[in-house]
Order: structure tokens, then sequence, then C-alpha cells
């Protein structure tokens, strides 16, 4: 038997140890306790551990963080993801999910359809996508396509003769910075962006519908809304997936009304009713901890995406009702547009639970119907009205 | 289950080393716990074929203790000859049968009526074990195995089970039986995994995303191409040696010695030494049981290349592209030993640079998916065509750091290096590991290439 010596090998060896029964152990623990649930649930044993290996794994978001700090340390800019093949990182530090070229004609016949059977006039709102022409680069090799297809998608629109919102163009104009659009690391805009964007839509329906919406221009004003600022507490959909040292932390802004709100909101498909001010109604405070980065704050408004939601302004000075087909992405347009209106009425097609877009709308009286999507969300998954 | 997978790293290995360590104490019942924890191993990712794989065992350890019985030449020799068929048919069966069926096809247009068959993951191998352990113990040179378990332990123990390296019986048939472990073998065992585990993860899988971006690229044009069999000469080496690494300190922390599988191929200076240095266990393998049974290179030297080669390819897997893989060795080497010593007179920096190239040649012959494939990538490599030029910037860009590294790394004097500053060193070999297990939970892409042979 040989002598027994502590090397530098040993040191190793017994830190490997120790790690492999510490998170093995803690693991094999969490395990246990999942184990039973998964296997009444139909799952087989292997798929459980496999599962349970990955996003479950005890101390991942350690883990993630370290390799963040990785692609951090090498800039890289296309950093690999076994989801979507890699995650883009612009030269101005934003990140992006590549997008492909793709056929958005039967999107707009989509539209079309609804356009022919709605019983109120429909109006297609499209919102930025995060490569804004004149201010993203992308690295060689990260390719969005995603304004090309919009591009594609809107003259289509026009071709048919259906009428659309280009916020990219008057967002644009307005006096909100390019690098305030959208955060760093989540695929949604800011709430600044979303609120300039509630004042254009406003102004647009307006003089293209005669809604009177806002006529004295109070609700799209922001001096009367409460802006808090939560600096370094979000990191999005995108640096969830990458970490947080590729393209740092986000700061969030809340906005809110700085005037006296009322409002009953209700979900068919999730039966909730919730009653009370803005703030209690629509905000999420607990989404906006900033102990946690990873909580979604862009869902501080309504906390989620319902298949059906109905906002009704108790206060409202007018009877106007507008339907919204909608992703999350515009949750906090919605919220802002639901000061200046009586009703707003989200649908998200996406959740198999959300009505029949026409059926819906034809049960009922809207002034107008908007579907908002942003350039990089156009797919067959969002303009499937009848599923 | 891979070696660079989170279910075998805090799971399957935690619990094995523990039950081995703390539970069991006599020499048996730690052989008994490691071979039926191998059967769970391999049952993992392939349960139905655990009884291809009992089949070999039992049949072996029966023609082993037969063989070993049975003292008159003639009867031993037939013996052998039947037990080295049976393995041969088990292989051919699951390995080879298709192949040849469509070559009969295309030569008769007569359709066999043969089933699709899967091929069950380290069939090569674990049947490679099983003709080395007949023949090592008709050859006397490693004693029969009276207990079915050590057979079973021998033939799939989990650490070489999947991609080797194949262990010859004799390297460790005294081990099974008598080996004693100790906390500096564990030791240095630990450290060997966590560097194979970060030559996989760290390196391998890098490359192996521009390597496929590459050969899943309809004109990857000229400089695409090349960065393409670059990344996959890399690739495959840090691959299967990291792995290899990881099989013999796997091995090492049960108190088991296997053979070095690798030793710096790409410093060759001529292609017989690359083949000296590339995957040892497979060419002392056929060195042992086929070439120089064959006659070696005491007579009709040409004939036993040619047979090796071919076989050595064959032995890769049941394609065209293997074959040809085999013969173009066939023909470098033959090459070589035609010309003798007229070629030392070569500077090695311009030796060592043709072997590399002719190797990464190889390499996209071996790659590719068929013959087509492979003519149409050496099209592209040779075309001066520009291609898919955003794509070569790409990975260029990206992946530029991982290079430098594969190309270090595979220089021994770098490769050697190891500082003397002892925390430094388990700093290192920890955040490797550390690093690997981020990369993997990233679920970053983790192909295993020698999991196919």
């Amino acid at each position: 038997m040989k002598r027994f010596s502590f090397n530098r090998q040993t040191a190793v060896a017994a830190i490997f140890l120790a790690m492999l029964i510490f998170l093995g152990g803690i693991n094999g623990l969490y395990y246990a306790k999942h184990a039973y649930t998964d296997l009444k649930s139909g799952m087989d044993l292997k798929a459980t551990a496999e599962e349970l290996s990955s996003l479950d794994f005890y101390f991942f978001d350690d883990f993630l963080n370290l390799y963040s700090l990785t692609q951090g340390a090498l800039n890289a800019h296309l950093i690999d993801d076994s989801t979507y093949g890699f995650i883009i990182k612009d030269y101005q530090g934003k990140l992006h999910f590549p997008r492909s070229v793709y056929d958005t004609r039967p999107y707009a016949d989509s539209v079309a359809t609804l356009s022919e059977n709605a019983n109120a006039p429909v109006l297609f709102v499209l919102a930025p996508g995060k490569v804004i022409e004149g201010y993203t680069v992308l690295p060689t090799g990260g390719y969005n396509y995603a304004n090309d297809n919009a591009d594609l998608f809107l003259k289509t629109l026009t071709t048919d003769g259906l009428p659309f919102l280009d916020l990219r163009t008057s967002i644009a104009t307005s006096s909100l910075p390019e690098s305030q659009w959208f955060y760093n690391t989540d695929h949604h805009w800011t709430t600044k962006a979303a609120f300039t964007a509630f004042g254009d839509l406003v102004s647009y329906l307006n003089e293209n519908y005669g809604l009177g919406i806002d006529p004295d221009g109070y609700y799209t004003d922001s001096a009367h809304y409460i802006v808090t600022e939560y600096p370094d507490s979000f990191l999005g959909s995108l640096g969830r997936r990458v970490g947080p040292f590729v393209a740092g932390v986000d700061d969030y802004t809340l906005i809110e009304p700085n005037f006296e709100t009322d409002y009953t909101v209700t979900s068919e498909t999730e039966s909730l009713t919730l009653n009370g001010s803005f703030r209690e109604a629509i905000l999420h405070p607990d989404l906006l901890k900033t102990d946690d980065i990873t909580l979604n704050k862009h869902a501080a408004y309504f906390g989620m995406d319902y298949g059906n939601l109905v906002i009704h302004n108790n206060l409202a000075d007018n009877d106007i009702k507008i339907l919204l087909v909608k992703d999350s992405y515009s949750l906090p347009l919605a919220a802002f547009l639901s000061t200046a209106v009586e009703e707003v009425h989200m649908l998200d097609v996406r959740d198999e639970k959300a009505p029949i877009v026409e059926t819906y709308l034809n049960q009922r009286q809207f002034d107008i119907v908007i579907i908002c999507y942003n350039a990089d969300a156009l797919s067959e998954t969002m303009f499937n009205f009848d599923h | 289950m891979l070696f660079s997978s989170i279910v075998f790293l805090f799971w399957f290995l935690p619990i094995v080393l523990g039950v081995y360590y703390v539970l069991l104490r006599k020499t048996n019942s730690r052989n008994a716990f490691l071979f039926f924890s191998s059967l769970f191993f391999y049952a993992w990712g392939e349960p139905k074929f655990v009884l291809v794989m009992l089949l070999s065992i039992f049949a072996n350890w029966q023609f082993g203790l037969a063989i070993d019985r049975v003292k008159v030449s003639p009867r031993r020799r037939l013996l052998l000859t039947l037990a080295v068929s049976f393995n041969l048919l088990i292989i051919f069966i699951f390995k080879y049968l298709t192949f040849f069926a469509g070559i009969f096809f295309q030569l008769s247009g007569v359709a066999l009526p043969i089933p699709e068959i899967t091929l069950p993951i380290g069939i090569s191998f674990f049947t490679f074990q099983a003709i080395s352990y007949i023949v090592d113990v008709y050859r006397g040179k490693g004693v029969v195995q009276k207990s079915w378990l050590h057979v079973g332990l021998y033939i799939a123990f989990f650490p070489q089970l999947i991609a080797g390296p194949i262990v010859r019986y004799q390297t460790i048939a005294d081990q099974i039986n008598h080996r004693v472990e100790h906390l500096d073998d564990f030791s240095e065992g630990v450290t060997r995994f966590i560097a194979g585990l970060g030559k996989k993860v760290l390196i391998a899988n890098q490359m192996a995303l521009v390597a496929d971006a590459a050969f899943s690229s309809a004109a990857p044009g000229a400089s695409f191409a090349w960065l393409g069999a670059l990344a996959y000469t890399f690739q495959i080496y840090y691959d299967f040696s990291g792995y290899s690494d990881m099989a013999i300190g796997l091995g090492k922390m049960f108190g088991f010695h296997f053979d070095e599988n690798f030793n710096d191929p790409y410093r060759s200076n001529s292609v017989s030494e690359f083949w000296r240095r590339w995957h040892i266990s497979l060419g002392s393998w056929f060195r042992d049981y086929v070439y120089i049974p064959l006659g070696g290179s005491r007579s009709k030297l040409y004939r036993n290349l040619f047979v090796v080669w071919a076989l050595t390819g064959l032995w890769h897997g049941a394609s065209w592209n293997f074959v040809i893989w085999g013969l173009y060795y066939f023909v470098l080497i033959a090459f070589e030993k035609a010309l003798g010593h007229a070629l030392d007179r070569i500077p090695d920096f311009i030796r060592v640079g043709v072997t590399f190239l002719a190797v990464l040649l190889g390499w996209v012959l071996f790659r590719a998916p068929t013959l087509t494939a492979a003519a149409h990538y050496f099209g592209q490599m040779f075309s001066f065509s520009n291609g898919d030029t955003l794509s070569f910037m790409r990975y260029f860009t990206e992946k530029k750091l991982f290079f430098m590294v594969a190309v270090l790394l595979s220089i021994p004097s770098v490769r050697k290096y190891r500082t003397r500053f002892a925390p430094l060193y388990v700093a290192e070999l920890l955040l490797i590991f550390a690093l690997a297990v981020s990369f993997l939970l990233k679920n970053t892409y983790n192909p295993f290439i020698y999991f196919n042979f």
C-alpha cells in the first residue's frame, strides 16, 4: 500500500467530491420531493431526472452567471442557445433573438378576413421590433429580419387596402431616444416607449376614426403620471437566457396615473375580478421587487397575459370601447389606453382558452378593433384568430 | 448516459462512488456492484440492448472457460474460431448487415428482407473487448475468469463501455481480481476526469458548432469549408481524447489502470506516426489481433496493411466513406513505407504540416455523410469561391479564442504546462469543472462523436 500523501491533486479530488456530494445531495432531495408527483403525472424516472438536471437544477442561476461571465469576458456577440441557436448582442449592447425571413402573406389574409367579418373597423398597429433602423448595428452573422418581414407585411396590407399604424415611424419622431425604446435584456419595449406609443395611437384614432379620445390631451400627458425608476432591477427574457454579465441588468420604469382612477378588471378565461384604483386593479407590485432581477417586470401591468381581460374604467368620461388583439408586448399600452376610454377588452389568441375573435367582437359593440403586434412577433400563432 | 451530463456528474457518479467506497469492502462485491452499475449506465440510453451485451458476456464467459479447459491445440483453436466468429457475427448483424445487404442488392438486384436495425451504442468497443478476452485467454496472456460477473465487468465497465478506450484483457486481467485502490490514484483520476470534461465541453463542443454549420451548409465556399474542416479536426480530437481522459480518470478512481489512448497526435511528422499516437488502443488491437497474426511486416506487408486499414475504416462505420477513409490511410502509410528513410531529409516542421493537412483532409471524408457530400465539400474547399463568407466571419470572430486554445493545447510543451503554485493549480481545475458544468446546464451543444461507433 502506498503511503498517503496529501498533494494538490488530492485537494482537487477532495473539493470535487465535496461538490458532487453537495450538489448531488441537494438536487437528490429536490428530486425525491418531485419524483412522486412527476411519476403520478405520467412522466418516467428518466425524463424527470433529466428535467430536474437542467433548468430545475439547484444553483442553476449561479452556474448560469458563471456561463454569463465567460461570455461577457469573451465579449461574445453571438451566445450559444439551445432553443434559438444563438442570442445576438448588438453593438449597442442590446440582446436579440435571431429572426429569419418568412412569408407574411397569410397573416395579411387573416387580418383581411377579420376585417370583412367584423362589425367594427379593424386597425393593425405595428409596434417597433428590436432592430431600429439607423441605430441598431448587429454583429457579423447575427441576423434579425423582423423589419424586412414587417415591411413586406405592411406592403401587403396597403395593397389589400387595410389600414395600419406603423409605430416605428411615429416613435422615431418623438423625443424618446432610440436607446430607451427597448430594454437591453428583454424582448419587450420599455414602459416609456409604450407610453409614447399610447399618445401616438390616440392621435391616430382621433384623426382617422374621429373617436375623440382624450380631447384635451390630459391622459396622454406624461405630466399627469408618476414615474418611478427601479435601477438595475430587471433581467429580461433574453438576459435570463445568457445571464447578467453579457448585457448587464436593466433599469425598469413604472408609469402610473397621478390622478384618481377606479377600475373593474375581469377575465372570463381565468374567473378573475379586480376592483380598485389603477394600482390596485392593474398593477402587480409583487413583480417589482428589486431583490429578484429575474421577475418579469414588464408584466407589472396586469401581471400576466390572459386569454381574455376586460378593463372597465369606472371614471371614464366617454363610452368608447376598444377590442385589443395582442400579445404580452401590449400590456403597458393597454394599461395606458384604459385611462382614456371606458373599456379595453384584451384578447390573446395564443391562449387556448381565448374566445374566437370574430365571435367575441360580433357579440359586443366596439368602436374599433386593434390588432397590435411588434415587428419581431409576426408569426402564425399571433394571427390564428379563429383557433 | 453521457459523462458530460448532469445526470452522470451529480447523480450516477456520486452514488456509485459512495456505495463502492463506503458500503462495500471486498473486491468481489465491489466488482459485482460496478458491473450492475455499468448495466444501469448502459440501459439509461439503450435499455433493450442490455440484452445484446448480456448475451455477449455470457457467451464469452463460456467460451473462455471452454478454451481454458481444453488443452488440445486443434480443439482450442476451433473454440477460439467459434468464439471470435460469434463476436463478429453479433457486430455484423447489428452494424454491417444492412450495409452489405445494400451492396448485395446493387450487385444482384435482389433485395434481402432485412428489418431496420438500430445500432447498439458502443457495440464496436465492447465486441472488440470481448474478442480481446477470448484471444488473451487463448494465448495465456490473461487468466480465465471463473465468474461471469468478472467477464461482465471487463466487457461492460462503464468508464470504457461506450467510447473506449478498447482495454485489452491482458492489461487489466489482474486488476479485476487484485486491484488496490488508493488515494493518489483516486486523486489523479479526478484531475484527469476534469481535464477530459473540460476538453470535451469547453473545446470540442464549441468546435462542433462550427464544424456542423460548415458541413451542413450547401455552399460554404472555400473559407468557411476550410474553417469547418479545421474545426472538425479539433472537435474530433478533443471530443475523443477528452472522453478517453474521462474514462482513464474514472478507471483510476476505482483502482483500474487503462493504457493511454492519445499521445499528441497532431505533432506527428508522418501518417504512420499519427496512427501510433491516435486512438492507440484501436491501433494496438489491430496490430496484435490482426496485423501480426497475418504476418505483420515480415511477409506480404502491403496485403496486411490493406486488410488492417480496410477493417479500421469499416470498424468506424458501415459506409463507403469509412472504408475509403481507411484505405486513404492504407495508401498514405504504404507510400511512407515505400519511401522509407527518404522522408527523413525533409525538415520536421514541413513533415508535421503535411501530416496535419493529410489528416485534416481525411477527417472531411470521415465527417461527410456520404461520398457525394465529401466530394462536394472537397470541391468547396478547393473552389476559391466566396460562398458563405458571413458564416465564416461569424464563426471565426466568435470562436477564434476557442480555436487558439485548441491549437495551443495540442502543442505538447504548452499542454504539459503545470503551475508550481498549488492553490493556482487547484483553482484552475476547479474552474474548468465549474465552467464545464455551467456550459452543460446552459444546455449548449453536446454531441459525442464516438458514440456512433
